[in-house]
This record gives structure tokens, C-alpha cells and sequence, in this order.
């Protein structure tokens, strides 16, 4: 593992010089969302209602981000399906203002040169998704996905694509879900628990000790991050990660209203930036 | 019809040729015969103006008769000559130099060797030929094959020599006999040269020494029915488990429309085999077999075509070639400028290739990198390589996509001299900031791309399309992107391959260079290039315009256990790096020698910076096959910066290891290795008919004469009258030659008929 030259390390709560950068990138997103902004004290679980397909920008050679979309109920898993009394399906979460805000992030501190005025919203078995190796999916503690939708995400996983889950926790079985769907898309995989000394904790910000990024909306629960290796083998590639117990789209979300602290922002950023880093080159 | 010439004329075409034409009648006897031309004209007054039957045609008829019988007599008496300059006889040398290579045992239709004429004809006591030249000459025998010798004469012939070495027969020839009057030099032979050296350079002194060469094709032009497997084409060197394409050649006569097998065999079993379908009587059939080397070692690769019914030589079916199969791990620096999925792809498609190692150096933010697969934390810890040692530790380079701007001038021109000097491998892959676009035109990176170059666009005129890949013909043939296990399943296979994008509108490449991919698109008027090479100096340089080849891997219509896009990384980076020389590269002129053939070792040397040096110590440690070890100096040549040689003669059958060291001011500058093989060679059966082109050729450029078999009886008289050495000028007589007495004759019996006919007598 050979750390970048010139990488910055996260101590939560650290502000590194790199930090600083990114917290004034979080000032920018900031100061494009307050104008938009009807009333921010009302906001905090307001969603917006996800408009899906006919916004997607389409492949264009550029990094764009896609969220995938599912049904919470489809195959065998069963049992899970449903999403306790919020008006979007769960697969939206946090969804458009996460992935707008850190596509904005990732431009201004990387040179990925990202997509940031669309992002698209993908069903598992669309064809669509083989050209964007990189996706992310939320709530998998109700996914239940069709044998297609498994066969098809299999496919895309063990050709090179990558898989950001966020947004689960220990609680109502949601962990025995995941893991149960993961079985099934990748059969004979081993979820393993990472730590700060994987290199995609290093990948573009050197983030020591990720356990200690406690997302207060999941009040304590200690976040656990869970990786699938191609093959089994711990030197090849992660095919997936999994941030448990945890919610990084969240601080996306909220990082322009004020309701977190600006380091918790810029922590949340600087995972998802890891792991696009990461998985851009690895 | 020479015979009937000489009957005519008294003299063969070629006395008249070499000679100078006068009368030599003296002048009082002129006198005289002028006044018989005057008596002819009243004679001729008389048919004109006599009274009788005779009509004025018949007067006009019989005038003329009479006057070209009187005209022929004329001629006669006016004594034509030749003067012609002739050898004194025994008091010049002939050479003549005899073919003793295994080709002249080859049967011909009848089941008479080409050695059976020599045998027959130069056999002291048993030829006239030979006879009539002793009388004239003094006779000096050499023989010759891969070397020439003097001989005392054809008794001492084997027949046995495993090459022919035309050029070097006639320069031995030549000094042996310079210091005694020489008449020319009779070569007898097929004039199958094995060596390939240019016949020229051993002409040259022979015209000017004025030496006529006399030469004596033997055999047929064509051997027939006969298959032979002419050439193939290999690299000397290769990775291990990289795909070869390998063009071989094969002729033949008598075999027309047939089809045969071409076998590819090493020690481990047949490795390809492929159909060919014979062509017309001596037209060389191209054919391509695909195979793939995976033991690391000095190889023998046979290809052969197993032998046809009625073939009358056998050993001409089959080729073996020695190649080093190389189990180096190639590093190759990609240098991205952007994180983008075509990283991570590369990455993977190469990552079960033990051969190759791509250390990346990811620039993730403008002053931000990640380095990737680095030997040790040292390594590009700087960022992009600064100095010659380290880009040049690296056999390739990849730069995607990366803007000019971001090198020094220094770092661009060390980038063009990473080809031009160290004979590295370059690429630059499409992107936003590769090309035109990242503003790579009128740098010294430019001048080594393959692909010419436009302006920068306008951000307005951002170009973006996608492409659907198809194979150009020099792509069909190129090893390095072959999919599939012959030409045809390649160019299926590519044809089935999702498009990629291109935002780098690329159209025309440079001269010299060669597209081996298009890309082709609707809404495009002209194909874009997709990749392209050249060669650029000692190095290689390849341009590939997509920015999205991962595509190749992930689309949805492409199978998961598809291994098109690892194939084709895999591949093209070998062949990228294929070739790329070490500081120090040993070579022998062949890899295949005749035991007590001599071999000249040559070594090219230079320092980490790839500058030829002059002042190294430089030793080859040779091994024998029964273990022998010697070791010998090579000295710098003077005449090349760099390049150092020595000769040796490998006396043991079987194979050589040679490793040569190189070491300056007691440091050592590196080393190589290559394998020497010793065996009798079967190049005498190849293009065994005979030449006689080439033997014509230097007859008629030393002014010389060209024979075969049924036509070299007049050799000797040839000799006398073309010859060099000492002569002296004869007259010969052309007064007494038949053709004017049947001249004469014919005019008399013209008119007498013609007065029969007309009533006039």
C-alpha cells in the first residue's frame, strides 16, 4: 500500500489544510443551495419527490453518479419489504440534493471532472447501468430484489463494477437482509469488515480511523464497513462496500443547511470521494 | 540457330561480335576493280539498250541480277577481314570454379544429378571439352559452397556443402589467380546463393580487372512437382504467452488447387495448425497461422507440410526457426491525468499477466497523486519522472489523459527521446486532455505521435461520437489485436464489439504510420483513426483515440467470461514493448550456423541514459554443448559508436549459450543473452531450381558468356576469342564464307530460270 504523495489524513475531528479546502467546498455547495432554499428549519426531513428516468442525462464519456432504484418487494429474501411511513420509496433517500452536492464536491477537489448538473436514476436490470461502473444504493435493508435484477447486478459486479451501499443499520433485521441479498448476487462471497487500514480509506484522503464517523441520525449505533474482494482474496479489488450503521448521503444532503457540524460534512464527503477515487483505479 | 550462322558465315556470332570488320584488299587491286564496275555498267548499257524479245522489264529484271552477281564478286575481292584479338595459347590461366554444395545431388526429371554433368564433363582424360581447354589453357579448380578453395581437381568434389556463397567463390577466385595472366573464370553451378549477399560487390572487381566470367547453369529452372515452404516471418525474441501471427509463404509446381496442412510443432507437440490452398505454378501463397509460445527458453518452432505423393525434394517442406521466449516482466508507466474508469480497466485486464507490470501514476487533483503498483515507496515518489535514468528504467509509456502544460519542455523532450533514443514503447490514450484537445500540437511529443494532429477546437466544438470499431487490413494482420484464432474470427469478433467514444476527432495518420483500428460512425463523413502506430527511431509509438475501451468489458451485451478487453490490453501492451532494447543487446548475424562456421558476435552498449559508449569492457562467457566454457573480449568496431564484436567458430554440434557483459570504469553496465545453434543446414534444398537470371547476369556484366549443359561445347573457342590475359590480333578471311558463294549463286540461277521462264534462251 503506498500512500499518495501529498495525501491529507481525516482524525475526526480534524481539519487538515486539505480539509480546509473541502470545507470551503462545502461552503460553496452551501451558498448554491441557501438561495434555493425555501425554509431551512423545515427541511430537515422533507424530501423532495424523485422524478426518475426521463432525467437521465444518458452516457456521454463523463463520470456521472447513478443511484440504483429497486422495489422493496420482488424475490426470495422476503419479508423486509416496506419503508416504516415516508412518502418516497426507499431507494430515493436523500435523493436528488446528495448526489448533486457531492458531485460539486468531487469537481472541486478532484480532477474526475464529473457530471454535475444530472444524475441518473437506474433500475438493476437496466442495460443502461454496464455504462457506469461506479453506483450506489441505499436502504438495502428492504431490497429485495427479483432473480433478474440478482443475475444482472452479479454480472455488473464481477465484469468491474463497483457498489457504494449506504443508509442501513442493526435494526430490523436489515443486516440479515443485506446480507442475504448479497449472497444471491454474488454466491460464495464473503462480506468482510474493513478498517482504516484498507487502502480506499487512503485513496485520495487518508482517513485513519472511519469507525469513529458516527452518524447521529442512527443515535450511536457504531458504523461498520463491510467489503466483498473479487475472488475472496483480500489483495484484489473491493467489488462493493457497504457503510453500516451508517449514512454518508445524508451529511451530503444537509451539508449547505447547517443541521451538522461542518467536520461531519466534510468527513461524509471525503469517504464518498475515497471511494469513487478508489474505485476509479482499482 | 547458332550452327546455321557459323555454316553461313564461317564464324559463330560471337567472333563477329568481338571483332573488327575491314578489307583488306590492297589498293592497286581497288583500281582493277573499278574498272570492272565500269565493264558492269556497259554491260548493264548493253541489256538497256539491246533489241530483241526482251520486253524492258525483263532487261530491267535481268540488269539488276547481273549487277549483284558482279556486286557479291566485288565484295569478295575486296578481301573482307575480321580482326580479332585472340589469347596466345598456354600462356593464359582459366578458373574454373565448381558448385560442391548439396543441391547439385538433386535429381532432375531423368534421375541425373546436376553433378552427373560435372562428373562427366570435367573429368580429366574423359572430356573433350575439358581436352580442348588444357590445349589452350592452363586450368586452376576451385571448388566451392559456403567457402571456396583451390582444388587439384573435380576428384576432390563432394557435393556435400550446406550452403552456396556465390560472391565469395568469385573473390577467392579472383586473389588466388590475380598475380598470372587470367582469361576469364568458368563457373559451373545452379547458381542457388544461400547467403544472400549482393552478387555486385564481387562483379565490381572483376570488370574492373577486365575478367570475363564464363557461367554453367545446371538443372531445371523448376524442380517439379514440388512444395516448398519458402519463408516465414517471426520475431527473434518474444514474451512469454504473447500471440504470434506468423505469415508463412509456400510455393510449388506440379500441386496446383491442392490443399495441404501447415504444421506448427516445438518440442512439446503441434502448437497450429492451417489449410492452404495451393496456388498457380511458382506463385507464392500467403498463409497465417495463429499460436501462442508459453515455455520461457531458446525455442525451435518447426513449421512444415507434410510430404506429397510423386514431391521430388522432401527437405524443402519444412522450416525450423529459433526463438528466445522472454519471461521478463515488462514495466510500463501509465501516467493518467484524470481518475477515470479506463485506469481501473487496464489495471484489470492486465492483472493475470505475469509478463507485465503497469506502475500508475494517478493524478487525482492538480497536485495530488496516487501511485499504484510501484516497486518501493521511491519510486515516482517525485511525481513524473524528472531525468533520463528514471523514465528510461521503463520500457513503455502510456499518457492519458494528461494536458501538455502540465510537463516541462524538458519532460516532453524527454518523452520523445524515451522512443527516439532509449527505443521505448509509447502510447497516448484518448481523453479530454489527450491530442489536440490537451493541447499536444507543437510539442516534441507531436512530432513522434503517429497521428496528425489539428488545431486545438473551440470549447464550443467539443467533439464527441461514438465509435464502432473495424479492423483496417494491416489490423488483420497484426499480431498485437488479434481476438480470435484466425484472421477471419478476429474480424467477426471486432465487428461484434459494443462503440466506444472518442471526444479527439482524429482522422488522418502521418506518412508511415499505419491504422490498425477505424472507427466508424453515421454522423461521421470520414472514419475516424482508431489506432494507430509507427515506428519513431529505435522505438515504437501507438495512438489510441478512445477514451472508453472499458467498454470492451462492461457493456451489457458483452458475456461475463467475454475476454475480449483483457485480450486486447494484453496483447497490445507486449507488442507496445516487444523489441525494446537493454543497454546492452548481443546479436549473431544468425541463430543457426554449420559447426566450423565462423560467427561474428556484435554487442551495442550504452549507458543508463541510452548514449553508446566507446570505452566499455565488454566479454561474452560462451558455453558449449558438452559444457565447454570460453570467454573472449569484444572490441569496439570504431566505425559505430556503441557497437563491439568478435568472432568465434563453434566447433561442437548442438546449442550455444552466449552471454555478454558489459562493465565501464568497474561498474557493470548490463548484460544479455542469446542461444547459438549449430546443425547442418537444409538451405540448399530452398529455391533449388536453377538461376539463371543470376548467372546471365554476371556473364553478360564481365563480359562473359551464359551456357547450359547443351551448350557449352563451344566454351573453349568462346574463351579465345573473349578472353583476357595475353593475346594477340589474327586476321580470319571472310572472302571464302558460303553465304557469297550462295549469293553468287543464286544470282546466276535467278537469271537463267527467269530467261527459261520468259522464253529468252
Amino acid at each position: 500500500m503506498n500512500r499518495p504523495a501529498g495525501g491529507a489524513w481525516l482524525r475526526v475531528p480534524l481539519v487538515t489544510p486539505r480539509c480546509r479546502g473541502l470545507a470551503l467546498g462545502c461552503a460553496v455547495v452551501a451558498g448554491f443551495a441557501i438561495s434555493a432554499a425555501p425554509s431551512d428549519a423545515q427541511l430537515r426531513f422533507r424530501r423532495e419527490a424523485p422524478s426518475v428516468e426521463s432525467n437521465n442525462p444518458g452516457y456521454d464519456g463523463l463520470f456521472q453518479f447513478v443511484r440504483l432504484r429497486f422495489s422493496s418487494g420482488g424475490g426470495g429474501g422476503g419479508g423486509f419489504g416496506g419503508f416504516g411511513g415516508r412518502r418516497e420509496p426507499p431507494w430515493a433517500h436523500d435523493y436528488p440534493r446528495a448526489e448533486r452536492n457531492f458531485l460539486r464536491i468531487l469537481d472541486e477537489t478532484t480532477l474526475v471532472g464529473p457530471r454535475v448538473d444530472a444524475s441518473n436514476i437506474l433500475a438493476v436490470d437496466d442495460p443502461e447501468l454496464f455504462k457506469f461502473p461506479i453506483a450506489y444504493i441505499v436502504e438495502v435493508g428492504f431490497w429485495n430484489p427479483t432473480d433478474e435484477e440478482v443475475e444482472a447486478l452479479g454480472d455488473y459486479l464481477n465484469k468491474g463494477g463497483f457498489l457504494i451501499i449506504d443508509d442501513f443499520r442493526d435494526q430490523r433485521g436489515e443486516w440479515r437482509n443485506f446480507e442475504f441479498q448479497m449472497r444471491r448476487v454474488l454466491p460464495g462471497s464473503n462480506l468482510v469488515q474493513l478498517d482504516g487500514s484498507h487502502e480506499i480509506f487512503d485513496s485520495f484522503f487518508r482517513i485513519e480511523h472511519p469507525e469513529r464517523f458516527v452518524t447521529a441520525t442512527y443515535r450511536g449505533l457504531p458504523p461498520l464497513y463491510y467489503g466483498i474482494f473479487e475472488d475472496n482474496d483480500p489483495t484484489k479489488r473491493l467489488m462493493m462496500i457497504a457503510n453500516f450503521n451508517n449514512d454518508i448521503a445524508e451529511y451530503w444532503e444537509f451539508s449547505d443547511r447547517g443541521y451538522y457540524p461542518i467536520d461531519l460534512s466534510n468527513d461524509a464527503y471525503k469517504l464518498g470521494v475515497n471511494y469513487i477515487i478508489y474505485s476509479l483505479t482499482h | 540457330m547458332p550452327d546455321l550462322f557459323e555454316f553461313l558465315f564461317k564464324y559463330r556470332r560471337l567472333v563477329y561480335e568481338q571483332g573488327d570488320f575491314v578489307f583488306a584488299a590492297p589498293a592497286v587491286v581497288r583500281w582493277w576493280l573499278l574498272a570492272a564496275v565500269a565493264a558492269s555498267a556497259v554491260a548493264v548499257a548493253s541489256y538497256s539498250l539491246a533489241r530483241g524479245k526482251a520486253s524492258p522489264m525483263d532487261r530491267t529484271v535481268m540488269a539488276t541480277l547481273r549487277v549483284a552477281l558482279l556486286g557479291v564478286l566485288l565484295f569478295s575481292l575486296l578481301q573482307p577481314t575480321l580482326q580479332i584479338s585472340t589469347v596466345v595459347p598456354q600462356q593464359n590461366f582459366v578458373g574454373i570454379l565448381v558448385d560442391d554444395s548439396r543441391s547439385m545431388q538433386l535429381p532432375d526429371a531423368s534421375g541425373a544429378a546436376r553433378s552427373d554433368f560435372i562428373r562427366a564433363t570435367f573429368t580429366p582424360g574423359e572430356s573433350e571439352l575439358l581436352e580442348a581447354m588444357a590445349e589452350r589453357f592452363s586450368l586452376r579448380f576451385f571448388s566451392f559452397s559456403s567457402r571456396a578453395r583451390r582444388i587439384e581437381g573435380p576428384g576432390e568434389l563432394t557435393f556435400d556443402g550446406t550452403s552456396t556463397d556465390l560472391p565469395a567463390a568469385l573473390d577467392v577466385a579472383r586473389e588466388e589467380l590475380s598475380g598470372v595472366p587470367l582469361s576469364g573464370l568458368v563457373m559451373l553451378t545452379d547458381g542457388a546463393d544461400t547467403r544472400g549477399r549482393p552478387v555486385t560487390e564481387a562483379l565490381v572487381p572483376l570488370q574492373a580487372a577486365g575478367v570475363p566470367v564464363f557461367t554453367v547453369g545446371l538443372g531445371e529452372e523448376a524442380v517439379s512437382p514440388d512444395i516448398e515452404l519458402g519463408r516465414v516471418e517471426m520475431p527473434r525474441a518474444v514474451l512469454e504467452g504473447s500471440s504470434m501471427v506468423v505469415d508463412v509463404v509456400v510455393t510449388q509446381t506440379g500441386f496446383r488447387q491442392t490443399t495441404v496442412p501447415v504444421i506448427v510443432e516445438d518440442d512439446t507437440g503441434i502448437l497450429a495448425e492451417e489449410e492452404v490452398t495451393l496456388g498457380r505454378a511458382g506463385e507464392p501463397v500467403v498463409t497465417r497461422v495463429h499460436f501462442q509460445l508459453d515455455r520461457v527458453g531458446s525455442r525451435r518452432v518447426r513449421f512444415r507440410i507434410p510430404t506429397q505423393d510423386g514431391e521430388r525434394v522432401t527437405q524443402n517442406n519444412r522450416r525450423d526457426v529459433w526463438v528466445e521466449v522472454r519471461g521478463e516482466r515488462e514495466k510500463i508507466l501509465y501516467f493518467e491525468g484524470e481518475p477515470r474508469h479506463e485506469v481501473k480497466f487496464l489495471r484489470r485486464a492486465i492483472q493475470d499477466d505475469d509478463n507485465l507490470q503497469v506502475v500508475v501514476l494517478q493524478r487525482t487533483a492538480p497536485s495530488k497523486f496516487l501511485r499504484l503498483n510501484v516497486d518501493d515507496g521511491d519510486e515516482l515518489a517525485g511525481g513524473f519522472p524528472r531525468t533520463r535514468e528514471e523514465l528510461y528504467r521503463y520500457r513503455g509509456l502510456i499518457v492519458g489523459s494528461a494536458e501538455a502544460s502540465f510537463f516541462t519542455h524538458d519532460q516532453l523532450q524527454m518523452i520523445a527521446d524515451f522512443v527516439s533514443e532509449r527505443g521505448g514503447g509509447f502510447m497516448m490514450v484518448g481523453g479530454r486532455q489527450a491530442f489536440s484537445e490537451g493541447g499536444w500540437a507543437g510539442t516534441p511529443v507531436e512530432e513522434i505521435l503517429p497521428v496528425r494532429l489539428g488545431p486545438p477546437p473551440a470549447a464550443a466544438d467539443r467533439f464527441l461520437a461514438e465509435l464502432r470499431p473495424g479492423l483496417t487490413p494491416a489490423g488483420l494482420a497484426n499480431a498485437a489485436i488479434q481476438l480470435g484464432g484466425d484472421a477471419e474470427e478476429t474480424d467477426s469478433l471486432w465487428r461484434t464489439l459494443p462503440p466506444v467514444t472518442s471526444v479527439n476527432r482524429i482522422t488522418e495518420v502521418k506518412p508511415g504510420a499505419t491504422t490498425l483500428i477505424e472507427g466508424h460512425a453515421e454522423s461521421l463523413d470520414r472514419p475516424q483513426v482508431l489506432l494507430a502506430h509507427q515506428r519513431y527511431g529505435r522505438g515504437k509509438v501507438l495512438a489510441l483515440t478512445a477514451q472508453d475501451t472499458w467498454i470492451w468489458q462492461m457493456h451489457a451485451d458483452i458475456p461475463l467470461e467475454d475476454q475480449s478487453h483483457e485480450t486486447f490490453w494484453r496483447q497490445l501492451l507486449r507488442w507496445m514493448v516487444d523489441g525494446v532494447p537493454e543497454p546492452v543487446v548481443a546479436s549473431v548475424e544468425r541463430e543457426q550456423v554449420e559447426p566450423g562456421e565462423p560467427v561474428r558476435l556484435t554487442a551495442e552498449i550504452v549507458d543508463s541514459t541510452y548514449i553508446q559508449v566507446n570505452d566499455a569492457q565488454v566479454t561474452a562467457r560462451i558455453t558449449s554443448p558438452t559444457g565447454a566454457i570460453q570467454e573472449i573480449s569484444l572490441d569496439w568496431t570504431v566505425e559505430r559508436d556503441g557497437e563491439y564484436t568478435a568472432d568465434f567458430v563453434p566447433t561442437e554440434t548442438g546449442d550455444y549459450e552466449v552471454e555478454v557483459s558489459a562493465a565501464r570504469d568497474g561498474l557493470t553496465v548490463g548484460t544479455d543473452a542469446l542461444a547459438l545453434h549449430t546443425a547442418r543446414s537444409d538451405d540448399e534444398y530452398f529455391g533449388a531450381g536453377r538461376r539463371s537470371r543470376l548467372l546471365q547476369r554476371i556473364a553478360e556484366e564481365t563480359g562473359g558468356q551464359y551456357y547450359t549443359p547443351a551448350t557449352v561445347g563451344t566454351l573453349p573457342d568462346d574463351i579465345s576469342v573473349t578472353g583476357a590475359g595475353v593475346t594477340l590480333v589474327e586476321d580470319r578471311d571472310l572472302w571464302d564464307m558460303p553465304a557469297l558463294f550462295i549469293l553468287m549463286f543464286l544470282a546466276m540461277g535467278a537469271e537463267w530460270a527467269y530467261r527459261r521462264v520468259r522464253g529468252l534462251v
